[in-house]
């Protein structure tokens, strides 16, 4: 339980981050073409290593969520409504093969 | 046979296994408005992957990205920033609104708002500018698909035949197919772009200059002001650190609330499916690269094209490419503008069936399908009206719709996350967001420029907006505590058995459920 809080924390940090360093005043320290990175301008790879290491952080924080719901205790409500959640779909697929 | 000709058949190829796509899905779906609004809640994770993806990038990436680079150099990366940063609080607020679309039949968003703030008035108003928002949008996707049209068969296809064919297609399975059709031919059109994309992204830059790093290092040498942000205006001078800032703002929020991504989140099969969306998301916008090194290609030609958004079909002819890519180029680019444009149609109808007529007239099932299929049309038909007009200004009305739709985020915000909120502080706070928004366009728009530090007029809606809903719900009645749960702890609140029978959005929503 706790650790899945730290990660949720983590991932908004991370975002929260990501805004302040693509905005002003954050990219102002970034924001030249040299070196090239792939053959790309520095700040343009800057962004595009925000937005791909973004995807690592929310496949980290949808692993810890997932291993949350599956083997939280048995009381733990956010469980049981995983379960819930579960079980609509295996419904929804049935009803859809007929 | 000319080579044009030859053009004309591959694009007629594309559009009949489109359109073979889009009716074939059609006979998969219930004949129910859930089936035709939210395709009976199953899409599982390939579909809704391309489905977000395509939807997101129309024509303005394929057509208006590469035409920044090209045009405005540096300042066309706030596209690529804004994608990652719109989606991620979806993780949290899209199983939320999926949860509550579930439980009360929700397929709209004004719906949700509505179940938990109770006025007839709120849905129109959320119907009104939904609307409002959508015709440009859908106008520029339409003109996006005749430009690239007109420009691959030489001009023989002008303009308003182009879009006409391509939207007549999209009409056509939209109409009898609803949702189900627009998830499957998006799939189909999502894998067809990321292809045709990287391709010629890498391609070009080759072809024109030796390589990537190549290219950029003649552009530092020539015009080195291509490549510092913020860049450029179109008008060729410097950009604004404001301007720039704020319009990564206003579109990460507005890409959160458009209504036919919104509505998205209640076609998903399961929370599972909609959570892997999220993540896998910013992999897609990671496919802007090569749209923007399509647009860097065009920089140190000698000639230009007549308008900065041509530079991709421009070059395209330019190079003498073999006549199959200059095909597939362009039913890549037609699938960009469709694979919005068609989302776009079937949200706007279903907008205004759902929200501006719904709460007032009690329709039957069949008669709200027939009337949403007649809405397509005249949604249609309005917005080529405007796609004629080839000097209509665009992007500014694109950019007043992004201004107005992130006017939806705190409204949508509260009813998920704050029991303190009250019907008269959202309407209030959209009102006065709305209005502020609007505003300040329009005194732009005739020539008053009066936007403090060049901000976007949707990010000066918000700071007007938010003080005006905390402040009026801070003032009145709060709301009854069992209806607010409800909305704050979807799933908890099943979990413990508790009825939802009192809660005011109710007598509505059991009209909207499982009539099938």
């Amino acid at each position: 339980m706790k650790r899945v809080k730290l990660v949720r924390a983590a991932a908004t940090i991370y975002f929260v981050l990501f805004l302040i360093f693509v905005t002003w005043p954050g990219f102002v320290p970034f924001n030249r073409p040299l070196p090239l990175v792939l053959g790309l301008p520095f700040n343009m790879a800057v962004i595009a290593l925000w937005v791909g290491f973004g995807a690592v952080v929310l496949f980290v924080l949808d692993r810890s969520e997932e291993r949350n719901r599956a083997g939280g205790p048995a009381g733990d409500a956010r469980s049981r409504s995983g379960r819930d959640s579960r079980n609509e779909g295996a419904t929804c697929r049935n009803g859809g093969t007929t | 046979m000319e080579r044009w000709h030859l053009i004309a058949t591959l694009i007629l190829i594309y559009l009949a296994v489109t359109l073979g796509i889009g009716l074939m899905a059609g006979r998969r779906a219930s004949r129910s408005v859930t089936g035709y609004v939210a395709g009976d809640r199953r899409f599982g994770l390939l579909v809704m992957y391309f489905v977000t993806g395509a939807t997101v990038f129309s024509a303005f990436a394929f057509l208006g990205g590469p035409g920044w680079a090209y045009s405005r150099g540096a300042a066309a990366f706030y596209i690529l920033s804004y994608g990652a940063l719109g989606i991620a609080p979806w993780y949290f607020i899209g199983p939320r609104a999926a949860a509550l679309g579930r439980r009360f039949g929700y397929v709209t968003q004004a719906q949700l708002l509505v179940g938990r703030f109770p006025s007839r008035f709120l849905s129109a108003l959320m119907a009104a500018l939904s609307v409002a928002a959508f015709v440009p949008y859908v106008t520029l996707q339409m003109q996006g698909a005749g430009i690239v049209i007109e420009a691959v068969t030489d001009g023989h296809v002008p303009l308003a035949a182009g879009a006409a064919i391509a939207y007549g297609i999209v009409a056509l399975y939209v109409l009898t197919s609803g949702v189900a059709a627009v998830g499957w031919t998006n799939t189909f059109q999502g894998i067809f772009m990321v292809a045709i994309t990287w391709s010629l992204g890498i391609y070009l830059p080759f072809r024109l200059y030796g390589g990537v790093g190549e290219m950029f290092g003649r552009i530092l040498a020539e015009r080195p002001e291509m490549l510092s942000v913020p860049g450029l205006t179109a008008a060729g001078d410097p950009w604004s650190w404001g301007g720039y800032s704020s319009a990564i703002l206003v579109s990460a929020i507005g890409l959160m609330m458009w209504p036919h991504l919104f509505m998205k989140a209640f076609t998903a099969r399961d929370d599972r499916t909609l959570r892997r969306t999220v993540v896998l998301f910013p992999t897609f916008q990671l496919f802007l690269i090569p749209v923007f090194l399509i647009g860097f290609a065009g920089v140190l030609l000698p000639e230009s094209p007549p308008n900065a958004d041509f530079i991709l079909p421009f070059l395209i002819l330019r190079s003498e490419l073999p006549v199959l890519v200059v095909g597939l180029f362009c039913a890549g680019a037609l699938s960009a503008s469709m694979s919005t444009g068609d989302a776009l149609l079937h949200a706007a109808a279903s907008v205004t069936v759902e929200d501006g007529i719904g709460p007032f007239r009690r329709l039957s099932d069949a008669a709200q399908r027939r009337l949403m299929q007649v809405l397509v049309l005249v949604v249609g038909v309005v917005a080529y009206w405007f796609a004629l007009d080839e000097d209509s200004s665009l992007v500014v009305l694109l950019l007043t719709a992004y201004g107005i739709i992130c006017q939806f985020a705190p409204p949508i915000c509260a009813a998920l996350f704050w029991r303190r909120a009250t019907t008269q502080g959202i309407v209030a706070g959209l009102v006065a967001g709305s209005a502020t928004a609007v505003f300040f366009f329009t005194t732009g728009y005739l020539g008053m420029e009066l936007r403090p530090l060049d901000l976007h007029e949707g990010v000066l809606g918000l700071m007007v907006h938010i003080p005006v809903l905390v402040g009026v719900s801070l003032a009145t009645r709060p709301q009854d505590r069992n209806h607010t749960e409800a909305f704050l702890n979807p799933r908890g609140s099943r979990a413990t058995g508790e009825s939802s029978g009192g809660t005011p959005g109710s007598e509505r929503i059991a009209r909207e459920t499982q009539r099938g």
